[in-house]
């Protein structure tokens, strides 16, 4: 007999126990079955169960139809790896053999993710065996300010062999922090999860524990908090198209759209007084409300931001300097981009119609659908590209939502967790999709918390378009995914 | 010439005595070692006389025993001038080897060696000497035959019993050519002296003086080792001990200019087609010979194609110097092949050291590929600072002696490029060009090379290297002294330039002697004054550290604390960009080592970089045509000895018949 | 006193180079819509690094403090034989113009040794990119000098610029502003400006120039700046001693006020440039600087004709 997942929601919760629990053989011809008719692994992670032992749960998703499975199975030493027949498994299931020792066989490239040893394996790269190339060595502190990553290069020349990353510098704990019971920091936590995505992962957060409680949250809230996470992916798309072009040397966009970014950052502050959206949303709704002024400020604002964006951006799209740079440089397939599992812009560049306020709607989007914005050609161009659509798409949508802004309150008291639930909550961040998967235990409390950020998915797209090309391309594709190192460290 | 008969003597007597001490290498190698340095220093008495003076000197002895052989050697300016670095650099390859063959493991070809090398120094001395056909054919003869037996002293290996068999037939046919040329020369009716004869047919006999050129230059070129006559010489001189190597490429390919030199004497120059003809070879050479250079993967194979392009380089002053002179370009012909000969001088100093280095570098390491040494600088400083004076003179630094000759070459052509109307413009930037291109392509390929042996760190852990043999790091020294010394000697040498370049062209005078010295002197004080700017502001940066803190640390790799040495570049990388741009040329294709669509590594394919090797294909071609068209003829062919002892008979007994006839 | 007029004319290079990478970003900050570090900001920056004192890895050797003296003596040797304007050169002799290409060469030949002497991939990478465009820059910047020997009948830098005073343009005017224009492309590629090199990036990955300078620190990048920044004003010099407005036969003062104007207004362009072009991708520069080749060899032929 077929075994098949359970389907749930976006924030839909489940019971524990109507979860299906299989035996880990079934669990894998799951997911492979999945994954072969068009959907992927959204989650996947292993969970301390009852009696010892480790329940494995998968999260996969059908982007076409709006279907979110959920299987689970227990599993003791090892299984055959999912990896050779389903690459995008590949990081989950290192993190389930890093967390709780699970071997999965025969997987081609099995060491830890975050720690130096796990498993009693020490992370090693892998080296081309060849005398006449030679590797480059870049990380973990960078040139400029950004965050602490390992990356190795295998070079024969200026061609790029192979690239590997190593990651977790920036491992702090935030999914253990959660269990039991959620702290008062817990959401101070979750807008840290990744800096530049505060508003994506609070809301996320939000959202699961709203699922959990079985709350309804207030319109102008749902309202509220689309805006600012639309105005969060403008402030980071405007900074990446700035930046993008800064390692072209490109500098009028450059300089313009750095300022630009601060613009739409101090945007969210008119909002909560925080430039990256800090306690705007909480459990329950948002903390802080719009006045008739606000709304007009805004407005006025984003037009005058949004011309200036459209200005600075518009440079790029008619530099023959530039577009030579952009186009074909560091280019994913469909195809590779539908193996690795890749989400957000990266994916979306790739041709791939695949973003969570299309596909599972939530919150407001369920009510203002906002356009899927892709382009086909998979390289630095089309990601450039697909986050200026994005802009002009966020722009229409907090326009729209200035002008209908639904009234009543912003914010609910919250309610306490159910027991022995599940529940799978998906917002689309500016990096992609945010899932966060919540287990309560049997007193209402966190006995399980996973997190997983778009960079999580991505980052092996990365290393794959890397390939063949050149080192001196490297900044320009690693600023066109832009992933994050502590979404990816936790 | 009583010091040279000596030293032609002594040569011969001590390389016998070597043979017959076989099982006594030691004693072997220092018999022959002083030997050889003895007679070299005593050559060099006449040799400087006449280089200095420029008094010729001559030798006459009409053996009748030997069948008329007529032992007529001459020293005139233009054999001093080339005697001078053959007896210098035979002195310190002598010293050299006596450190290189000392711990040589196979000691029973110890004598051998000593022998063929010896007679090498003297057929080389003969050469220059010679002024009759026969005996410049006995001693070319003897030269190819004793370098090739030196060439394969480690015949235990497949590939140099393969080199040694290409550079034997290559020098072959070379000798051929020269053969038959010589043949219609003496056919012409004179015999002997036939240097200094005018019987070379006019410009009036067409054909057959086209014919005679064009043998002359494939014979000669053969030996000189240019494009496209160049294939033997990668092979062979990487084969050979590194002393040896040092002599083969410092000196022996200069025999072939020095052949196509005199040919030039002889003939006179009135053919812009043979101007041209070097020309291009030039600068094919010096292009194509630095491209290939780029991507071999044995410190001595890269060397030897280096010296493809000095001698390049050296033809493209040849060249323009023969097409000046056919077009009445006087100032630009003297100033090209003085920058040609200059150029000649040095190489063979610069190269013999960097060989001696290479070699010294490739015995204490353990191996002359550059991607598997690194960091050996400060254990092996002799040697190190030894390669890195060659590799700065044969970029071009102009702290060195590399630069004067090209230096004098460049001034040619631009002097050429204002004599509008003459046809000078076309090679004159042909020239710049190919000397720009082929000097930035030695200054990447030495800088990259000598880093990457040297510098940074050591990526084979076999323990730190350490100098091989005191001796070797004499003669090493003392080939760097005398590269230094060139470079501020440079107008010094002026007057025995013109005298050189006067016995080729008669049309100079030694008036131009003065003029030359006052071009190369800038030069000099140049060199000077830079070397006193650096020791200067050496001094002020130490002076300003004095009171300040200085600290050591790592090298700064992103605060990654477990960089090795797989971490830095290595050769193939270093040069795989610029060998990429000329793809056409060297490099076809670079599979990617892990494809795009398996994501996970383990799959290495190789990284190959496929020559296309234009001659190969070439000669390949070629020898399929003649393969397939004498196939015919394989009926002769019957593989049983009486049946080939029949064919020379018959056909010994029809040219009697058609002698008698 | 006229002999001594070549000798304040160094001096005048000598404190004025550096200006010019101030003028360069100025102008790029206007562009950018900023104000910009000050003019004198490379003065600053040289000052504080003399004062400090240095950090050398253990994997270095001699070369690695002998290149930065070392390729400034070169550089400096190399500004001997620059005319300025309407007066000569220091020191002039028949083909300076080689000597001094080939003095370049041997600030690179030290620079790139230095860079392969830590042992680091990044250094090894910009020495192998300097390595490769070099081939490519020096043979353009020689038949730039064979057109204008050409033009100007002249065997050395003296003649072509000072001793030929302008009449240089007599032959063929648009001809001649081709080898203006490719000597500009030199200019850009020797002193690692955009579109060759991105002289702001703060990404080893990208670096040329800077890369080969990561390791060192204290008075060696004092240095090391300077020498660049002499090497622009070099550099620029030819383009400019080819426009310079002979006609006006300024005085002393007056020539000196111009020429450094001319080359301040090179710097000014190329501060324009970078802001409004890409950097071009690593292979397409040989491609850029063949293309550079050709046009002087068509103003050769042009000029010869």
């Amino acid at each position: 007999m077929m075994s098949s997942g359970a389907s749930i929601q976006n924030s839909g919760t489940l019971k524990l126990g109507d979860i299906p629990r299989m035996r880990i053989e079934d669990l894998r011809g799951f997911i492979l079955r999945e994954v072969s008719s068009g959907s992927r692994i959204v989650s996947l992670f292993g969970h301390s169960g009852r009696e010892g032992g480790t329940d494995i749960f998968a999260v996969t998703a059908h982007d076409k139809s709006g279907r979110l499975s959920l299987a689970s199975a227990a599993v003791k030493g090892g299984y055959d790896s999912l990896t050779p027949d389903c690459p995008q498994a590949e990081l989950f299931e290192r993190e389930i053999f890093e967390e709780h020792g699970i071997i999965p066989r025969g997987h081609p490239w099995l060491k830890p993710v975050r720690r130096n040893t796990g498993g009693g394996v020490k992370r090693e790269f892998w080296r081309v065996p060849d005398r006449r190339c030679h590797e480059v060595a870049v990380g973990p502190v960078h040139a400029g300010v950004i965050e602490p990553g390992h990356f190795r290069f295998q070079c024969l020349g200026e061609d790029v062999l192979h690239l590997e990353m190593e990651l977790g510098y920036q491992h702090r704990g935030i999914e253990r922090a959660l269990i039991s019971a959620p702290p008062a920091r817990a959401l101070a936590y979750m807008e840290t999860v990744a800096g530049d995505t505060s508003i994506g992962h609070a809301l996320a957060y939000c959202r699961a524990c709203e699922a959990l409680s079985g709350m309804h949250i207030p319109a102008r809230a749902q309202c509220l908090r689309g805006i600012a996470l639309e105005l969060e992916r403008l402030a980071n798309h405007s900074g990446d198209l700035g930046a993008l072009s800064g390692d072209v040397a490109y500098l009028p966009t450059a300089s313009y759209c750095g300022r630009l970014r601060g613009d739409f950052l101090n945007m969210t502050a008119l909002l909560c007084g925080s430039r990256f959206g800090r306690s705007l949303i909480c459990q329950g709704g948002v903390n802080f409300d719009m006045d008739n002024g606000l709304v007009f400020l805004l407005r006025e604002k984003l037009e005058a931001s949004f011309a200036a964006l459209k200005g600075a951006v518009g440079l790029l799209w008619v530099t023959p300097s530039v577009l030579d740079r952009f186009e074909g440089t560091g280019g994913l397939s469909a195809e590779q981009c539908f193996a690795l599992g890749l989400v957000g812009p990266a994916c979306r560049a790739c041709g791939i119609e695949r973003d969570i306020r299309f596909d599972f709607p939530y919150g407001i989007y369920r009510f203002e659908q906002i356009p899927v914005a892709t382009y086909p050609s998979g390289d630095v161009f089309a990601r450039a590209y697909v986050r200026w659509i994005e802009c002009e798409r966020s722009v229409d949508f907090i326009r729209s939502q200035l002008e209908s802004m639904p009234g009543g309150v912003t914010l609910q008291r919250p309610g306490i967790f159910a027991p022995e639930r599940l529940t799978v909550s998906l917002v689309e961040g500016w990096r992609g999709e945010i899932c966060h998967v919540a287990l309560t235990d049997s007193r209402g409390g966190f006995a399980r918390y996973k997190i997983t950020d778009p960079s999580f998915h991505n980052w092996l797209g990365l290393a794959v378009a890397m390939r063949g090309e050149q080192i001196f391309d490297f900044p320009l594709c690693n600023k066109s995914f832009n992933l994050s190192y502590c979404g990816h460290d936790l | 010439m009583v010091f040279i008969a000596a030293a032609l003597l002594l040569l011969l007597l001590s390389g016998l005595c070597a043979l017959f001490l076989n099982n006594r290498p030691a004693v072997a190698a220092a018999l022959c070692a002083t030997a050889c340095i003895a007679s070299c220093l005593a050559a060099l008495f006449p040799v400087f006389a006449v280089f200095f003076s420029g008094r010729e000197m001559s030798f006459d002895l009409l053996w009748p025993a030997a069948g008329g052989l007529r032992l007529f050697l001459v020293l005139d300016r233009l054999s001093a001038f080339f005697l001078v670095p053959v007896l210098l650099l035979s002195a310190l390859a002598a010293l050299y080897g006596w450190g290189y063959l000392r711990r040589e493991r196979n000691s029973e070809s110890c004598g051998r060696q000593w022998f063929f090398f010896n007679m090498l120094v003297a057929s080389m001395l003969a050469v220059f000497l010679a002024a009759d056909g026969l005996i410049f054919l006995l001693c070319w003869e003897m030269m190819a035959l004793s370098s090739f037996f030196l060439v394969v002293s480690r015949d235990e290996e497949e590939s140099v019993r393969r080199a040694g068999f290409i550079y034997l037939a290559a020098s072959h046919c070379g000798t051929a050519a020269l053969f038959v040329m010589f043949a219609f020369l003496s056919a012409a009716g004179i015999s002997g002296g036939f240097w200094n004869s005018a019987a070379f047919p006019g410009p009036d006999v067409g054909v057959l003086r086209v014919l005679l050129l064009s043998l002359g230059i494939f014979g000669f070129g053969m030996k000189a080792g240019f494009m496209p006559f160049h294939f033997w010489l990668p092979r062979a001189h990487p084969a050979a001990p590194s002393h040896v190597s040092a002599l083969m490429s410092g000196i022996m390919i200069k025999a072939g200019i020095y052949g196509i030199l005199r040919m030039f004497s002889v003939a006179g120059v009135t053919d812009a087609w043979c101007g041209a003809a070097l020309i291009i070879a030039g600068i094919c050479s010096g292009i194509l010979a630095m491209l290939s250079a780029l991507n071999r993967r044995d410190t001595k194979s890269v060397l030897a194609y280096s010296s493809i392009e000095n001698i390049g380089i050296i033809c493209m002053g040849t060249g323009l110097a023969v097409y000046a002179a056919s077009c009445g370009g006087t100032l630009v012909c003297l100033l090209a092949l003085s920058g040609a000969l200059l150029h000649l001088f040095n190489h063979a100093f610069f190269k013999g050291l960097l060989f001696m280095a290479a070699g010294a570098a490739g015995k204490s390491c353990g191996s002359r590929d550059p991607d598997a040494l690194g960091g050996c600088a400060k254990a092996l400083p002799v040697t190190s600072s030894s390669f890195f004076l060659g590799a700065a003179a044969a970029s071009g630094v102009p702290l060195l002696n590399g630069f004067p000759g090209k230096f004098l070459i460049y001034l040619a052509a631009f002097c050429g490029l204002q004599l509008k109307g003459s046809g000078l413009l076309l090679p004159s930037t042909a020239v710049i060009v190919g000397l720009s291109l082929s000097g930035c392509l030695s200054l990447a390929c030495f800088t990259g090379l000598s880093g990457i042996i040297f510098l940074g760190k050591p990526r084979s852990c076999a323990g730190r290297p350490e100098e091989y043999s005191a001796l070797m790091g004499a003669a090493m020294i003392s080939a760097a002294a005398v590269c230094l010394f060139l470079t501020f000697a440079a107008p010094l040498l002026s007057f025995s330039l013109c005298g050189a370049v006067s016995a080729v062209f008669a049309s100079t005078d030694t008036a131009s002697a003065s003029g030359l010295a006052d071009r190369l002197a800038p030069l000099s004080c140049a060199s000077a004054w830079v070397f006193v700017l650096i020791a200067a502001a050496l001094a002020a940066g130490r002076l300003l550290l004095r009171r300040r803190k200085v600290s050591f640390g790592e090298t700064w790799n992103c605060a990654y604390a477990a960089a090795d040495a797989r971490m830095q570049y290595t050769s193939a990388s270093f040069f795989y960009p610029l060998s990429r741009t000329f793809t056409f040329f060297n490099v076809r294709k670079s599979p990617a080592a892990v494809s795009k669509t398996t994501f996970f590594p383990g799959e290495y394919e190789g990284y190959s970089s496929r020559r296309i090797g234009v001659f190969r294909t070439l000669l390949s071609g070629i020898a399929a045509k003649l393969e397939f068209s004498l196939s015919c003829l394989r009926w002769l062919q019957q593989g049983r000895l009486h049946i080939y002892i029949m064919y020379i008979m018959t056909a010994l007994l029809a040219l009697l018949l058609w002698k008698v006839r | 006193m006229n002999n001594l007029y070549p000798l304040f004319n160094l001096i005048i290079a000598l404190t004025a180079a550096p200006l010019m990478s101030g003028v360069i970003n100025r102008v790029k900050a206007f562009f950018a819509g900023r104000k910009g570090p000050p003019l004198l900001q490379l003065y600053f920056d040289i000052g504080k690094l003399l004062r400090k004192g240095a950090v050398y890895s253990r994997t270095t050797g001699v070369f690695f403090r002998l290149a930065p003296p070392a390729g400034l003596v070169f550089i400096l040797t190399a500004l001997l034989f620059i005319p300025c304007g309407a007066y000569p050169a220091v020191l002039f002799f028949p083909g300076d113009m080689v000597l001094v290409v080939y003095l370049l060469g041997a600030q690179r030949f030290c620079m790139l040794l230095a860079a392969l002497d830590t042992g680091s991939s990044f250094e090894g990478m910009g020495a192998s990119r300097d390595a490769h465009f070099s081939v490519f820059s020096e043979a353009v910047l020689f038949l730039c000098l064979a057109a204008m020997s050409v033009a100007s009948g002249s065997v050395s830098l003296n003649g072509m610029l000072f001793t030929a005073g302008g009449r240089i343009w007599q032959v063929s005017p648009p001809v001649l502003l081709v080898v203006v224009f490719v000597l500009y492309i030199v200019l850009l590629v020797e002193n690692y400006r955009v579109p060759f090199d991105d002289p702001n990036t703060h990404l080893e990955l990208t670096m040329i120039h800077e890369a080969m300078a990561l390791d060192h620190g204290g008075p060696d990048i004092a240095m090391f700046e300077y020498a660049a920044a002499l090497k622009f004003w070099i550099l620029a010099s030819l383009p400019a001693g080819l426009l310079f407005p002979y006609g006006m036969k300024p005085d002393f003062f007056g020539n000196s006020a111009l020429f450094l104007g001319v080359i301040a207004l090179t710097a000014a362009l190329t501060g324009a440039l970078e802001s409004c072009a890409a950097r071009l991708r690593l292979v397409k520069v040989p491609q850029m600087l063949t293309a550079a080749a050709a046009l002087s060899v068509v103003a050769l032929i042009f000029l010869a004709k």
